[in-house]
């Protein structure tokens, strides 16, 4: 009788196989699932086991519930209705954790705890985000090998966090071809380059290779957020501003590369996406009419009156002029602004600003001196310098540039933008600054604080509009796109040798910016990467290696020795 | 409150007077100490941030070897039983019990504290996304207890709770991992769902508010969830 009834167990398939089946079931379901989320689409291949693990489950559970009696007693019964009962719960805690995680990554906070906001963007580039109004893709088509692969994505994270308007995708080239192809094929071009970010607007498309994401010298800084704001802005925006930099008269060269050029500041206004054309006024007899900003560097001869009318005649109809004067390499040429500034509310003198607190014995001309403006105190409020306050920038040999008192009839207001420290002083004794030690002299020099660079605008008209400005009477309009001038007394802060202080690139940007009225590139740019380096020893590594796999690891072993010794006692 | 004390109290003894506490701690530190020098030596950069990455999924096997015991252990020789009769709620027990196990996870990971040192040494660590990967080791932990002590309370078999629970962290791990990169709903419920995005973040010294909810509201749902097994337990 125990054999049979043992024999019956044995040859019962059901008993002997039933649970497995049921488990083959759940996995139908779920691979089917997982392959209608991979093609994305509900088709025979996912629906298929999913009907057929569904039916199994389902059936099965069934007559097992059956043959086991589930529901036969009051204590099966109750085991049943405890176990569904604990599943409901379950299942009903976990949507409110779905809710939750739902909510949560729609609204939340960051924040960056690292010692020097590694992962936080400029405010540049925030703003630059905060404004974006069309959809950009960026993908990026890395091998995750590749040398900052890593930083690449986390500042493309930082730039999604900010903005809901970019989407970021991660191809890996060699392990996905048919996405890049998809790629190419919607970019319409034959091939992509790999290792490279690209990033999509609408019909506008812009590859940023690794190589400009790296700096080229050792120790290959990583400068991201310099090269993906850039072509942010490069995508989104339809027209590039055009920058004219005049020439003829000795002014900085963009095209120079040495210390004296301007070269590094043109390919930070290429990075913002700007035009940089160079303009000789007397044979162009005109500013263009693309112009957005003319730029004056440093000119070190007079320009002919023809040339100034063609600059008044530039502003007065809605120009902007960026004026960086030079004095200390000559400093008793006229260059005619001094005449054409004061129509602007700008006053411009010839003496050099001295500061002499500052030892600089290597650089021989003692009245060449650091002027560090990176405080409250030596700027009023103004949108070019307020993100500037705690950076300093360096100006060397500046001449006086002040804003005139406001006056009625004068529809512009200037605005200083930075003054030299206290202890300060215009030397009108420029003859002999490099032959002597310059000293202050209370009756012939410019009294400190002297200010250095000047912002002008159009305020609000005043009823009776100036004789000096005709064009403007009656134009309503005339306020908020009139010209706009910032004049600096110093050109040496823009040049490649002096760009790399802190605040100077930003400070002439800023100006740029300002002047074009491009309101939302105005802040500080993107900070030099926080790479902490490690200088290791050979022997350092070695204790460092022992100590970490030995020495820490015995700590917990001698304890737990000792306890185990005492207890065995 | 009181009884979760007494439990969290007898679990803590438990532990140190047995030799796993020792065990699982001079592992975790062998293991953890040469990803560290040997992602020092490599990266020559003074961050924990690379050697954490491993850090994780050595802690995907540890950590369910030290819950393994909590509940299966009551199951399997009628413990449970007395427990559930005592004078205290099904919470108390399972919350004592995870801060138990919460505890010895936090003191299994102090030693890393040490790293730091090192990194001060050789270089000039950034402190405050040690503080922040800090953060995230410990909330991290709380999430690995808690489905520890989930699949302990559905099993009387230790070992088969310390396997059930490493492949289900280690999947935990994986599905973030493996749904980067792709787009829609069901990808982003995977990366939601899966620990290594949320870490990451920490490791680069930011601290997420969607990380820190994540974290504590899946504890907490694992912990609703085994109070809810344990009470089932009583009425059958």
């Amino acid at each position: 009788m125990e054999m049979s009834t043992l024999n019956t167990k044995k040859n019962d398939w059901f008993e002997q196989f039933g649970g497995y089946i049921i488990l083959a079931g759940i996995i139908a379901v779920v691979a089917g699932f997982g392959i209608s989320r991979i093609f994305n689409l509900w088709g025979l291949s996912s629906l298929i086991p999913v009907g057929i693990g569904g039916g199994v489950i389902i059936g099965f559970s069934a007559v097992m519930a059956v043959r086991k009696n589930w529901f036969s007693s009051e204590a099966s019964r109750r085991k049943a209705l405890v176990g569904t009962n604990v599943a409901i719960m379950s299942v009903f805690a976990a949507c409110i954790f779905a809710v939750v995680g739902f909510l949560n990554n729609r609204h939340y906070e960051r924040f960056d705890l690292t010692l020097t906001g590694k992962y936080s963007l400029s405010p540049k580039t925030k703003n630059i985000l905060k404004n974006l109004d069309k959809p950009i893709v960026v993908t990026t088509l890395f091998n995750p090998g590749e040398m900052f692969y890593e930083q690449i994505l986390d500042i493309l994270k930082e730039y999604a966090y900010h903005t809901d308007k970019i989407k970021v995708e991660s191809i890996d080239p060699l392990r996905n071809r048919t996405k890049v192809e998809e790629l190419a094929k919607r970019l319409n071009i034959s091939d992509l380059q790999l290792n490279t970010v690209v990033f999509e607007c609408g019909e506008h498309s812009k590859h940023v290779q690794q190589s400009e994401v790296i700096e080229k010298q050792y120790p290959f800084k990583f400068k991201g957020e310099e090269a993906f704001t850039e072509a942010i802005l490069n995508v989104t925006q339809e027209k590039q501003s055009a920058i004219y930099f005049v020439t003829g008269h000795g002014e900085r060269q963009f095209e120079d590369f040495d210390r004296g050029g301007i070269s590094g500041i043109a390919n930070a206004l290429k990075r913002d996406n700007c035009r940089v054309v160079p303009l000789d006024i007397l044979t162009a007899k005109k500013i263009p009419d693309d112009c957005e900003v003319l730029v004056i560097a440093g000119p070190t001869k007079a320009y002919l009156t023809e040339e100034l009318n063609i600059i008044r005649n530039y502003l007065e109809n809605r120009g902007k002029l960026l004026l960086m004067l030079e004095p200390a390499l000559s400093p008793n040429a006229p260059t005619g602004f001094k005449t054409l500034l004061p129509e602007y509310g700008i006053a411009v003198r010839d003496d050099v600003v001295v500061y002499n607190k500052v030892n600089m014995p290597l650089f021989g001309i003692q009245t060449v001196a650091e002027i560090y403006v990176g405080k409250d105190e030596y700027a009023e409020e103004h949108s070019i310098t307020n993100d500037l306050k705690n950076y300093n920038t360096i100006i060397f040999g500046a001449c006086p540039v002040d804003a005139s008192p406001p006056n009625d009839q004068m529809p512009y207001q200037a605005t200083v933008l930075m003054r030299a420290p206290e202890g300060s002083w215009g030397e009108i004794d420029v003859a002999n600054l490099r032959q002597k030690k310059p000293e202050y002299n209370i009756d012939t020099d410019v009294q400190g604080p002297v200010s250095l660079a000047v912002a002008a605008q159009v305020k609000e008209l005043p009823k009776a509009v100036t004789q000096s400005h005709p064009a403007m009477a009656n134009d309503p309009s005339a306020k908020p796109q009139g010209a706009r001038l910032v004049v600096f007394g110093d050109v040496n802060f823009v040049t490649n040798e002096y760009i790399e202080n802190p605040g100077n690139a930003d400070l002439f940007r800023n100006s740029v910016n300002w002047l074009a009225q491009k309101e939302t590139q105005l802040g500080i740019s993107a900070k030099p990467p926080d790479f902490r380096k490690a200088t290791i020893n050979p022997i350092q590594m070695k204790v460092i290696f022992w100590v970490s796999i030995a020495g820490i690891p015995v700590i917990p072993v001698i304890i737990g020795s000792i306890v185990w010794w005492k207890r065995r006692r | 409150m009181i009884s979760t004390g007494t439990i969290f109290q007898r679990e803590i003894n438990a532990y140190f007077l047995s030799p796993i506490a020792y065990v699982v701690i001079a592992v975790f530190t062998v293991f953890s100490g040469y990803f560290f020098s040997i992602m020092l030596g490599i990266t020559q950069e003074s961050t924990l941030r690379y050697s954490l990455a491993y850090t994780q999924f050595i802690l995907s096997i540890l950590t369910p070897v030290i819950t393994m015991r909590l509940l299966a252990e009551e199951n399997k020789t009628g413990t449970i039983e007395p427990l559930m009769t005592a004078p205290v709620t099904d919470f108390e027990v399972v919350f004592g019990k995870f801060l138990a196990a919460w505890a010895l996870y936090n003191i299994m990971v102090a030693p890393t504290a040490f790293y730091i040192i090192f990194l001060a040494w050789v270089g000039n660590p950034d402190y405050g996304a040690i503080i922040a990967s800090y953060i995230g080791l410990v909330l991290m932990g709380g999430l690995f207890i808690s489905i520890g002590l989930m699949v302990s309370a559905i099993t009387k078999n230790q070992i088969v709770a310390a396997v059930i629970g490493i492949v289900a962290l280690l999947i935990l791990l994986v599905i973030g991992l493996a749904s980067s990169g792709s787009e829609g709903w069901f990808y982003s419920a995977l990366r939601y769902i899966g620990t290594y995005d949320h870490w990451d973040t920490f490791t680069k010294g930011i601290v997420d508010t969607r990380d820190v909810v994540y974290y504590i509201s899946f504890t907490a749902l694992l912990i609703f969830i085994v109070v809810r097994i344990v009470e089932s337990r009583r009425w059958r």
